[in-house]
């Protein structure tokens, strides 16, 4: 309302002169209408709050629904409340979410939208944007209220079925020629008692049955740590394909992490690009483990990291090496092979770990690297889009 | 989406229906009406504290129903988009039909025999139909209508326009609405501004003139203490003011709110409303309490100096007035066929001695009178049917929407209703005082029975027994009469008696009545021209009694003088 004070100026002059009762009326009228405009508005704004109701983390191509409940907390109600939630623009066009509510006191108002999830990251939600006003137009007052809730949008994991590495590539409990190990839970069949084997494997059924003693004979397995290591060095991409194998690359490490944690490997996972949990120029390490929370831990991780300006990724090789155990595998997932990480990686297989490397952005021939590699006795691959994972399906 | 606690979800309303759209209308133009007639009243109790007579009651009824047709006038032409012309020829007429509003509907103030006086008047001077009290109401009038209208149109043109809605690329209008000089170029702002100051404005002319109307202006002192009643228009004009200036805001969001395309909850509206009355009643409440009557030092030096201040202007503001006054007059004076005249409203003037029925041989000639007094009447019913027909063509829509509601058509079956009844109730009340009047007259004096029938109309049989009746009339006028209990052979005697000369044509009609009345005996048309010989004989044997006994009254009469 303008020109308010200017006319409750005029009539307090008025009614000085005057000294009627109904123009102190007014006066007082329009005065606590001034004053009750702005304390009501400040009193209902302090007092408003806001919860968001939604799934932390998304699958790649999910559709996620946020509930933004707001509640009015005042005993004052509220005429009319603009919101305006912003959302990530990467997961919703228009990028934000608006509604006119108008709440009673003590009420609560709930506002809706989805979230088409179709690029990996992290994102936050909100601020959520909140204008309360009187209901002449003398004050209004906007607030923005910021919960940090955040979303995190898995990379899209492509169904692998078969490593195919070599044999004697020891990922975690599975056969392998030398029996060093046995599984006891994973019996191949009976034998007749030789002199050295254990009394706890023999068959007792079978023994009675044939008139022999008979012992249990287990597959051979072993159980190695398989650590993924994933270089996002944005110096060593190329700048025309720094997004697109950056992103080929976390799709990688994703889609091999789903299938090791499916087959009920141990798996780790080591970074040097940036996490925004964890901060600007800290490699990312997440130590062998299996099971799901792994598996949830390794893609938090993966739907959150970006590529930054990081230390070589040589040197993380190397202090890497040291957190895995002999026998272990080491899969390296990098833009090219320079000769620094050549070396590195030569010194992983000597000291007793089974690496696999994996290009995204090769910036030399891929033959001579994998037959410089193949003399290595280090298996070499190259993923230039998406649908070279097949060869992994 | 948007929703709510309640078990039902909030639904997303972006236009209102038509029943609440009419109610804020009607609300709305209730509202500014009232507005504008408050400010008359207290115009009208400034002008009558100064110039007493001041028409304020009819004034203000008058405003209130002006700033409706203000309102709806002004609508109307928007939603019609005529013309310059049509716009033009649809001011004149409703003008003119507003000023002879002005000018007949203050009679019902003043009364009836003042218009008869007055129109005797207009015969003689026909620019006294022009009084200065006239002028001085329409100019009145014609600043409560702009003022109506003026809020009626700001209010309007805050609302969403169809071409400040965001258009879809595949919409066929895209281009054409995309290159609109006005969209997007609605300025609410200067709209809600300029409603603010008018109503800020009148508040504090209507507080300025209600203080003023209970001051002595000679002395500068109060002349008593106010009237509970003189705040009251006040009072309401700055509470229909701020429900106005809150549902501007509402409007002015809405529309905001329906451009950028945001959801609006259904029950805003709803809430709205409930909000700002619980606001007002507090506000109210909380002012009734508040002290009004002060003695502290430093109020009472500014009201000092403000009133010495105000002294200072009031002089000033006089000092003009009576300035515009005077050139006013002198202005006026110009087209004045009496100089002498002086601007006063219509009710204190004196009331004219009426015109002599005979022309005065010393004035203009009687046929020029008439002649004039001919042309202003016909000048002022042509002109004023004519703007009546079209003022009343141009809002056919607004009788037919009356029409249509609810309240009317209760109103038109019940009138109709009455007015059946009124009449069958008349029919029976007209047939019971004829039955009545019947009984009454027969019971004083027979009814000569089928005398009002014509001879040519009659049948065989009907002839026969008239001219029997007839004998009977003309022989009861000489004295002559048949008792009621004598059969017509009963009475035969007697009339034989009486018309010696034709005994035999009187029992020829008896016997033929008799025949005719009580028998079904045939009665073909050489019975009734034997009749009709006996009854002009019967006839001119009554004739020639009847002067034969005037002779011998006459002779009675003159022995007896001698």
């Amino acid at each position: 309302m303008p020109n308010l004070l200017l006319f409750l100026l005029g009539v307090l002059l008025f009614a000085a002169f005057f000294r009627y009762d109904f123009i102190f009326y007014v006066l007082y009228v329009f005065f606590f209408i001034y004053i009750g405009a702005r304390f009501w508005v400040r009193a209902v704004v302090k007092r408003i709050q806001i919860e968001r109701q939604y799934e932390p983390r998304a699958l790649h191509g999910e559709k996620q629904v946020v509930t933004v409940k707001v509640h009015n907390r005042s005993w004052l109600p509220i005429p009319y409340m603009r919101l305006h939630e912003s959302a990530p623009i990467q997961l919703k066009m228009p990028n934000f979410e608006r509604a006119v509510v108008s709440l009673r006191a003590r009420e609560s108002a709930e506002l809706s939208y989805t979230l088409d999830c179709r690029q990996r990251g992290y994102y936050e939600l909100g601020p959520l944007t909140l204008e309360v006003g009187d209901l002449f137009g003398i004050y209004r007052e906007e607030r923005q209220i910021t919960t940090g809730d955040h979303i995190a949008v898995y990379p899209r994991i492509v169904p692998l079925q078969d490593l195919r590495l070599p044999a004697q590539t020891p990922y975690g409990t599975i056969k392998r020629p030398q029996s060093l190990m046995q599984d006891p839970s994973r019996m191949m069949g009976v034998c007749p008692y030789q002199s050295g084997d254990s009394m706890r494997h023999i068959h007792w059924k079978m023994t009675a049955s044939s008139g022999q003693l008979q012992v249990k004979r287990f597959e051979p397995a072993i159980s190695i740590e398989a650590q993924l290591y994933l270089n996002l060095n944005r110096s060593e991409y190329t700048t025309q394909r720094a997004s697109q194998a950056s992103e080929l690359a976390i799709v990688t490490t994703a889609s091999f992490v789903s299938l090791l944690t499916a087959q009920r490997q141990t798996v780790g996972f080591t970074s040097n690009g940036y996490d925004p949990l964890v901060g600007e120029h800290k490699a990312v390490h997440l130590p062998s483990a299996r099971g799901e929370a792994q598996q949830t831990a390794i893609l938090d991780i993966l739907a959150r990291i970006q590529l930054t300006e990081a230390a070589p990724f040589e040197e993380l090789l190397r202090r890497a090496r040291l957190n895995l155990r002999w026998g272990g595998t080491s899969v390296v997932i990098t833009p090219h092979a320079s000769d620094a990480l050549v070396d590195t990686l030569l010194l992983l297989k000597r000291s007793g770990l089974n690496v696999v490397l994996i290009l995204v952005d090769p910036q030399s021939t891929f033959t001579v690297i994998v037959r410089r590699m193949e003399q290595a006795g280090i298996q070499a691959f190259q993923v230039w889009q998406e649908r070279d994972l097949d060869i992994w399906r | 989406m948007i929703s709510g606690d309640s078990p039902q979800p909030n639904t997303l309303n972006l236009g209102a229906s038509s029943t609440q759209m009419i109610i804020e209308e009607l609300v709305q133009s209730l509202a500014i009406a009232g507005m504008v007639t408050c400010i008359s009243l207290a115009v009208g109790f400034f002008i009558d504290s100064i110039m007493s007579g001041w028409p304020v009651r009819f004034m203000s009824i008058f405003v209130f129903f002006i700033a409706l047709e203000s309102i709806y006038a002004e609508r109307l032409l928007q939603l019609r988009e005529v013309g310059q012309r049509d716009a033009t020829r649809f001011r004149i007429v409703e003008w003119i039909v507003i000023l002879l509003a002005l000018r007949f509907g203050i009679y019902f103030s003043l009364g009836w025999e003042r218009l008869l006086t007055d129109a005797a008047m207009w015969n003689k001077d026909a620019a006294s139909f022009f009084s200065p009290g006239f002028q001085m109401s329409a100019l009145f009038t014609l600043v409560y209508w702009w003022l109506a209208r003026y809020m009626s149109k700001s209010i309007q043109e805050l609302k969403s326009d169809r071409a400040e809605l965001p258009v879809r690329v595949t919409d066929p209008d895209f281009y054409l609405r995309s290159t609109l000089p006005r969209k997007g170029r609605v300025d609410r702002l200067s709209r809600i501004q300029g409603f603010t100051t008018v109503f800020f404005l009148g508040g504090v002319l209507m507080i300025a003139l209600a203080g003023l109307s209970q001051m002595d202006v000679r002395y500068l002192e109060f002349k008593s203490l106010p009237s509970p009643k003189v705040g009251v228009n006040i009072l309401v004009y700055f509470l229909l003011g701020l429900l106005l200036v809150s549902q501007i805001h509402y409007t002015t969001l809405k529309a905001l709110w329906t451009i950028q395309g945001i959801p609006i909850t259904s029950r805003l509206g709803r809430r709205w409303v409930a909000s700002l009355i619980a606001f007002l009643v507090i506000a109210g409440i909380l002012a009734r309490l508040m002290p009004v009557d002060y003695s502290v030092g430093i109020i009472s030096i500014i009201s000092t100096v403000v009133r010495w201040v105000a002294y200072a202007v009031l002089y000033a503001i006089y000092l003009i007035i009576a300035g515009v006054t005077y050139l006013f007059m002198w202005v006026v004076s110009f087209f004045k066929s009496t100089p002498t005249q002086t601007m006063i409203p219509p009710t204190p003037m004196p009331t004219p001695e009426p015109p002599p029925l005979t022309a005065d041989p010393t004035q203009t000639a009687s046929w020029v009178q008439i002649a004039k007094s001919l042309f202003f009447w016909v000048l002022l019913v042509g002109v004023g049917g004519y703007a009546l027909l079209h003022f009343l063509n141009d809002r056919m829509d607004l009788f037919r929407r009356l029409r249509a509601l609810r309240l009317f058509r209760w109103l038109a079956s019940f009138l109709s209703g009455l007015g059946r009844r009124t009449a069958d109730l008349w029919r029976v009340l007209q047939r019971t005082v004829r039955k009545q009047a019947d009984a009454l007259a027969s019971a004083v004096k027979p009814k000569p029975r089928m005398r009002a029938a014509k001879w040519k109309e009659m049948s065989e049989r009907e002839r026969l027994r008239f001219l029997y009746l007839a004998l009977l009339e003309s022989a009861r006028e000489q004295g002559i009469a048949r008792p009621d209990a004598a059969t017509p052979f009963e009475f035969e005697p007697e009339l034989a008696a009486a018309l010696t000369d034709a005994a035999g044509p009187a029992a020829n009609l008896t016997r033929g009545f008799v025949l005719a009345r009580y028998t079904e005996h045939p009665v073909d048309s050489s019975l009734v021209e034997a009749a009709r010989m006996d009854w002009s004989a019967a006839k001119r044997a009554l004739n020639a009694r009847k002067r034969r006994l005037a002779e011998q009254r006459a002779l009675d009469a003159e022995t007896q003088k001698r």
